[in-house]
């Protein structure tokens, strides 16, 4: 079952400072909690590890105070996607005097696979480091992909 | 011990004995993708049983509730119930 939040369409200029999209409970208990992330007016989004890990360890709260889990242990994954412009210069570039060029919008993926189970009274207990734990993981799987 | 007297809620890990199935919606990495910026982040529980068809048919109005009370969306947000294949 997943519950999917209606989004409010971001307008303004400034920061849309994102938010839960979407929970989705599997029939194996798994919970999963999928958000938007900050964006700008160009769509592209920026990471730092304690914007992330805040937001993980809201993510951990919420699916633990769904009352859902049913085990004394679980692993923790998380996936993030980012994007950004990226310039890329047109064919003849040069000849044209540097002026002419494009950007595209570049996303690329990361997975953080668990490899370890934690009990779940830590997700309540010590959501902090749960969450750190994860986002140096994903920031560290962004810095290895470029 | 240090994990019992740092209380309950300490984090106490063990190694995965086997590969845990994780429900994700981003690519594998090196794949292309679509879509806007985004988190996900899975709580995956280890040795349990599937859940029973009861309580999966509970979960449209728990869920909401629950996203409700937490304060995870915004109160005018609207909440769509979208039921897995097969329920």
């Amino acid at each position: 079952v997943t519950v999917e939040a209606e989004q409010e369409r971001f307008r303004g200029p400034g920061v849309d400072q994102g938010g839960v999209v979407s929970v989705r409970v599997a029939a194996t208990g798994a919970v999963s909690v999928h958000a938007s992330l900050p964006t700008g007016r160009m769509s592209t989004s920026a990471l730092d590890r304690s914007d992330s890990a805040a937001r993980i360890a809201r993510a951990l709260r919420l699916a633990h105070g769904l009352h859902v889990v049913d085990a004394d242990r679980v692993a923790l994954a998380a996936g993030s996607r980012r994007c950004s412009w990226s310039r890329r210069w047109t064919p003849g570039w040069l000849a044209a005097g540097g002026g002419s060029s494009r950007t595209m919008k570049m996303a690329d993926s990361v997975r953080v696979v668990p490899d370890e189970s934690v009990n779940l009274d830590a997700l309540v207990g010590a959501t902090a480091e749960l969450a750190d734990g994860l986002a140096a993981r994903l920031l560290d799987g962004f810095r290895r992909s470029r | 011990v240090n994990a019992v007297a740092a209380g309950p809620a300490a984090p106490r890990y063990e190694p995965l004995g086997q590969a845990v199935d994780v429900p994700w919606r981003v690519t594998a990495p090196g794949y292309a993708t679509v879509g806007g910026p985004m988190l996900e982040v899975h709580v995956v529980p280890v040795g349990g049983d599937p859940l029973p068809a009861r309580v999966v048919a509970s979960l449209r109005d728990r869920l909401t509730e629950r996203l409700r009370v937490l304060g995870a969306v915004p109160v005018t947000a609207g909440l769509d119930v979208v039921p897995d294949a097969g329920g």
